[in-house]
């Protein structure tokens, strides 16, 4: 069994804000560790992810783009230089609506058996998914994702 | 957050979340090969597990696989802790870790 992880959350939101949400750049810096999200949106091109500075902390490949329901791209580390010669694993995005929220389920796959960036990865995403959804709901990401206002998380 | 606290309230459910945690993903199978109980009572807990969200059922080929949604206790320590001390109450239970080495919660 290859390693794999799941994240699911219910945001009060709509599927078109939620895409909206993953893949404009405005949106991703305010609830994922400051980077900002760069692609063009077609099938094989590059996804980066920046700081302010113009520096990648994190590259891939885009490889399903179905709005606003399906977003897949690969995933490679670059905040290390061990953890970047490791082979991209996979991000996915799936949004479904459900009544007046919106279910996103985020599944991190296709890692190695021996990845190092597996054990490491699983603590960010929670921070990143709360945060978002902290975002959406109340309009204020969170302080562990790079937000200098704190808010408090919807129940 | 009150169906995630009181699924959270029981022993079984919370060894279930540990040997999902240890894991990654385990079929109804393999999950009650661990347990000494019926796989209906088994079935029972993870119900309430996936309904309070803690843990998301997905179909892998011809079988369900139950992984542990680790965003629902993210939005608990965010809520209470993120604001104040992140970094001291990570340490702290570090310590704890540390000094008790490892040992799951059995209370």
């Amino acid at each position: 069994m290859h390693p794999e992880h799941i994240y699911q959350t219910y945001i009060r939101t709509t599927p078109q804000r939620l895409w909206e949400a993953i893949t404009s750049p405005e949106f991703t810096r305010q609830y994922f560790h400051c980077m900002h999200i760069d692609c063009d949106w077609q099938p094989g091109s590059e996804v980066k992810f920046r700081y302010d500075d113009g520096r990648v902390g994190c590259e891939g490949t885009l490889l399903d783009c179905v709005p606003p329901r399906l977003l897949r791209y690969t995933w490679r580390f670059l905040f290390d230089e061990e953890l970047a010669r490791e082979r991209p694993s996979t991000v996915t995005f799936e949004i479904e609506p459900s009544g007046e929220n919106c279910r996103l389920r985020v599944t991190h796959n296709d890692f190695d058996a021996d990845s190092k960036v597996f054990p490491m990865i699983s603590e960010g995403w929670s921070e990143v998914i709360s945060s978002l959804k902290s975002l959406l709901e109340t309009g204020a990401a969170l302080e562990v994702a790079g937000n200098t206002e704190a808010s408090r998380g919807a129940a | 957050m009150e169906r995630v606290f009181k699924a959270l309230a029981d022993g079984t459910r919370r060894r279930i979340l540990d040997r999902l945690f240890d894991t990654d993903s385990l079929s109804l199978g393999e999950l009650c090969s661990g347990l000494e109980m019926s796989r209906q009572a088994v079935s029972k807990h993870l119900g309430i597990l996936e309904t309070a969200g803690l843990v998301v059922a997905v179909r892998r080929g011809r079988e369900k696989r139950h992984f542990l949604n680790p965003v629902p206790i993210q939005q608990i320590g965010d809520r209470w802790i993120a604001k104040y001390a992140r970094k001291q109450a990570r340490a702290i239970t570090a310590l704890k870790g540390a000094l008790e080495e490892g040992s799951h919660d059995a209370s």
